[in-house]
């Protein structure tokens, strides 16, 4: 067995081949039954097709055990034979292999998690368990997990082999469908961020796709994790001629996306159903002896269910209702071990704007455990959204972070070095968020006391190296107790400004108060501007919800998500590129207002909530474009309405001398049009008198520069100079491929600008004279 | 030196890689809006394009983190990761000609920016597609000697300037020129190319 240490180093060299199909090939001589047993009636042709993956070129050799597992087998009455199948595979494959690796290979049990299926979470751990440890015992050089459509069994099954072997290198891999979704619903970003925090060596995709489908799906999981990558496409979707099931990609075919996956950061690469000893052949010629190449993880603050994940990047408010804190009925509800209660409770929070559900089972020590474990279980599924655990004691919190089907906040852990110790130490396991709250065995009353616990939590949690997965709680205090909300408001601010992200116990303030809806809200809306991030809040308060939404909007946060952008008929028409239709609101328009009106009370403001819904991903580039284009038109009808010297701010914009790249400069020059400036587009491969000679003449709100490559940035300078040798100090935002925030300040620049929508936001920020 | 002059209909482009392209890398299909833009524009280049692969092996040898051939002499991150070692290296050029460029530009001219978008990002696909075309033929062709990665001048460290000498080295073969001091290729779907081959162990052949 080779240590998990020398696999990783192996791949940090070059990028390794894994072999193909077995089923097939076992088909093709003549065996039809479950190919497990082959290892026991026919362990020569087991060992023969793993010789001809070796002679092909594969560097990495699967066990056949696929479906060797205690409930796989039992379905087949094999499971008497488990510890025989699985020994005699490894041993097949390790006598075939030479010096190759030889990876055991386990995949799903066709079982689903309740409460879609009945399997638990135990279930499907102790399966996984039994197989890995003759694995292991035997000698394999890894484990890979395949072909898994869920997020909880996939889990269970790589806790399971790490309770096996702590130094055993393994692979946890899903598969999606075309539209990059599980069976169970989770798509490529959220296996990303849950199974980052996880003890697995690498993440892959296999199976139900061909290589030309399954590439977007793999380069979203690689652009989220830093793990080491795997990938084995099927040769494309199956297809039958003559009543069989062909795969209908050969060798050839498939070989042509190799450096596509390559380019997107793959360290093995294999084939999956319909792959055969010659794909592999080819497949080395192709690959040859490449290092794989350096990639960089996105990183983003989340918690996720297997259906979605919620990021941190907005506001979330996180719904507090499954909590029988002064709630007696639920108490008694959760007492009967009644789940129907609290998946009705959830519904509705999240109906009303709850993001995330906040999970409290009250005095824990009268809840059955098993409860708290259908519950956690199962929520995520039938509700959707990710759950806060609120659970305080340590070993029923651990079964519940050990159920959970995702990546959930852990609320909360108070700031004392063995309980986050603990704690962390749970999250590490088995994957989470913490949130910590800033009080200790005591309870801080003003500002200094709680920035103490902060410093204090920061330097454990520093230790621990866990800074990047918290959330802090300044703790809020009933205002009747002394609670003191101006102390809270000011740890929020700090801990905000120092980079981190807050949340609150919004409801605690009001306990035993009147009117707590009223105070609730102020008191929300006062840490909303001190920068607060998230709330435990109750989102069927009509009063909160709505006082959040239009403190966000007064904030200039955003909005909170699920509110569509309906009722927007001008955005709508603009965005579908319907010109016709634009044409005869303005003509309408026009008879009520004139012309300069329309522009600025209606088509600027519609251009700029385009180019917000561009920046919050909810259009795309060509819809952008398509935007911009089907605005055009109005505006220059309606310039030509307006006497000269309202017809907008002039913007020049250029491709610098040398550079013949224009399709950037063109889309931002056309969004910008589209805003209602007069843009002056100078083109391409612009020599710097001619730009200066027309900043003179046009005395621009601002001058656009673009360059894509890295010898023609150099050229910003030349202009730049130029420009400040006559005197003219016009704002110069520049933008291109070669080109980042740094590089553009070292030319002189005085902005950059990465996109159009955002060429457009420093336009209207040098208008309003900021 | 060796050329193929490709039909732009064989040149197949995955799907999912012309969607990303394209600005729907977060959709899982085009939207139907834009389906007849992006065919419209695809024909259009279909009409337009001509796409050639040039390439030449040179015999290459290395020494103190340097690889040289045809009196080139080659160091740096990528090449040292790449390059090095390398007995053989294959220079390619790929183009689709002027005619593309044209046609882009005819359709800013009109306004027609989400045309002259479609058409640039299809095109800037196709030549790379064509260029991966030969790559992947000279691979299964030499069963002796495994190819490494395929690196471009003006990436990581390796500089633009060699653009020159490349298109120097087909010259007369196609019509390719390089902007005076910025090195771009004009036409501006021309890309170019190293590939570093080394010998097949016993065992691996």
């Amino acid at each position: 067995m080779r240590k998990r240490s020398d696999v990783a180093r192996m791949l940090e060299e070059r990028v390794l081949l894994l072999d193909g199909a077995y089923g097939t090939e076992f088909m093709k001589r003549g065996y039809e039954e479950v190919p497990e047993l082959l290892n026991l009636k026919a362990p020569n042709v087991v060992y023969e097709v793993h010789r001809s993956y070796v002679e092909s070129g594969a560097d990495v050799i699967l066990t056949n055990t696929f479906g060797a597992t205690p409930m796989k087998l039992k379905k087949h009455g094999l499971d008497v034979d488990l510890e025989r199948i699985v020994r005699s595979a490894v041993q097949m494959a390790r006598k075939a292999a030479d010096d190759r690796l030889v990876f055991g290979d386990l995949g799903p049990t066709g079982e689903l998690p309740y409460p879609l299926g009945t399997a638990t979470f135990d279930d499907y751990y102790e399966n996984f368990k039994e197989t890995a440890r003759i694995m292991v015992e035997e000698g394999v050089d890894g484990i890979i997990l395949e072909t898994f459509s869920d997020l909880l069994e996939l889990k269970a099954a790589v806790l399971a082999v790490r309770d096996v072997s702590k130094d055993v290198f393994l692979v946890a891999q899903m598969t999606f469908d075309e539209k990059g979704r599980s069976l169970t619903g989770t798509d490529p970003l959220t296996f990303a961020v849950t199974f980052e925090d996880l003890d697995v060596d690498a993440l892959g995709i296999n199976c139900s796709l061909g290589p030309d489908e399954m590439v977007p799906i793999f380069q979203e999981l690689s652009q989220h994790t830093e793990k080491f990558l795997v990938v084995e496409p099927n040769a494309g979707r199956p297809i039958v001629v003559d009543g069989k099931t062909v795969y209908p990609l050969t060798p050839e075919m498939f070989s042509v996306h190799i450096d596509t996956f390559y380019e997107s950061g793959v360290n093995v690469f294999g084939g999956c159903c319909g792959t055969t000893p010659e794909h592999i052949r080819l497949f080395r010629k192709v690959m040859g002896e490449r290092r794989p190449l350096k990639r960089k993880r996105r990183k983003l603050f989340a918690v996720t269910s297997p259906s979605k994940i919620v990021r941190f990047d907005h506001f979330v408010v996180i719904g507090e209702r499954i909590n029988p804190s002064g709630r007696k009925k639920l108490w008694e509800k959760m007492l009967e071990k009644d789940e129907k209660v609290i998946v009705e409770e959830g519904k509705q929070q999240v109906e009303r704007g709850a993001e995330v559900l906040d999970v409290n089972f009250g005095i824990e020590s009268m809840v059955d455990t098993g409860y708290v474990k259908r519950v956690v279980q199962s929520l995520p599924y039938v509700v959707g959204v990710p759950l806060s655990l609120d659970v305080q004691d340590l070993r029923l919190a651990e079964e519940a972070l050990r159920v959970y089907p995702g990546r959930p906040l852990f609320n909360s852990s108070k700031v004392e070095e063995k309980e986050l110790e603990q704690k962390v130490g749970l999250l590490k396991r088995y994957g989470g968020v913490l949130v910590v709250l800033l009080m200790g065995k005591d309870v801080p009353k003003t500002f200094e006391e709680r920035k103490e616990y902060l410093e204090r939590a920061l330097n454990i949690l520093k230790t621990l190296g866990f800074e990047d997965r918290v959330i802090f709680d300044p703790g809020v205090l009933p205002l009747g107790a002394d609670g003191r909300p101006l102390e809270v408001l000011k740890t929020v601010r700090h801990i905000s400004e120092k980079g981190f992200l807050t949340t609150l116990g919004l409801s605690n303030l009001s306990f035993g108060l009147p009117n707590r809806t009223y105070l609730n809200s102020a008191f929300l809306v006062l840490a909303l501007n001190e920068g607060l991030s998230s709330a435990i809040a109750n989102p069927l308060d009509e009063i909160l919800m709505n006082t959040l939404r239009s403190a966000l909007v007064l904030l200039g946060r955003g909005e909170l998500p699920r509110v569509e952008v309906k009722g927007d008929e001008i955005v709508e028409v603009i965005v579908s590129g319907n010109e016709e239709k634009l044409k005869k609101i303005v003509e309408d328009l026009l008879k009520e207002k004139d012309p300069l009106s329309v522009v600025e009370e209606v088509l600027r403001p519609a251009m700029e909530r385009v180019g917000k819904m561009y920046d919050e991903g909810k259009i795309f580039l060509p819809q952008l474009i398509l935007a911009a284009q089907t605005v055009k038109p109005i505006f220059d009808r309606l310039s030509d309405l307006l006497p000269k010297s309202e017809t907008g701010e002039a913007f020049v914009i250029a491709t610098v001398k040398g550079d013949v790249h224009d399709i950037g400069k063109n889309i931002v020059a056309s969004v910008i049009r589209s805003n209602g400036y007069r843009v002056v587009d100078l083109g391409k491969d612009v020599d710097t008198s001619v730009i200066v000679e027309t900043v003179e003449k046009e005395k621009p709100i601002a001058l656009g520069l673009s360059a894509m490559m890295t010898t023609t940035v150099v050229r910003i300078r030349e202009v730049v100079d130029e420009l400040r040798r006559r005197n003219l100090t016009v704002p110069v935002i520049v933008g291109g491929a070669s080109l980042n925030e740094k590089l553009a300040e070292e030319l002189g620049a005085d902005f950059y600008a990465k996109n159009a929508s955002e060429a457009v936001r420093i336009l209207k920020e040098l208008k309003g004279g900021k | 030196m060796s050329k193929v002059e490709l039909d732009p209909r064989e040149i197949e482009i995955p799907k999912n890689v012309l969607k990303a392209r394209l600005g729907f890398g977060r959709v899982r299909e085009i939207p139907p809006a834009f389906e007849k833009y992006v065919r419209e524009a695809y024909e259009e280049l279909l009409e337009v394009a001509t796409p050639v692969v040039l390439w030449e092996d040179f015999e290459a040898k290395s020494e103190g983190g340097k690889i040289s051939f045809d009196g080139l002499e080659l160091s740096g991150k990528l090449v040292e990761a790449h390059l090095l070692g390398s007995k053989l290296v294959t220079v390619f050029l790929a183009t689709l000609g002027e005619g593309v460029d044209e046609k882009i530009e005819e359709h800013f001219a009109r306004g027609e920016d989400l045309m002259g978008f479609f058409l640039d990002g299809i095109a800037s696909e196709m030549v790379e597609y064509a260029l991966r075309r030969v790559d992947a033929t000279l691979r299964i062709q030499r069963p002796h000697l495994l190819g490494g990665f395929k690196v471009s001048p003006g990436y990581v460290d390796l500089p633009l300037e060699l653009n020159e000498r490349i298109v120097k080295m087909f010259e007369g073969q196609v019509d390719v020129r390089v902007v005076q001091g910025s090195y771009v290729l004009v036409p501006r779907k021309t890309i170019t190319a190293f590939l570093g081959w080394r010998e097949r162990d016993a065992k691996e052949i």
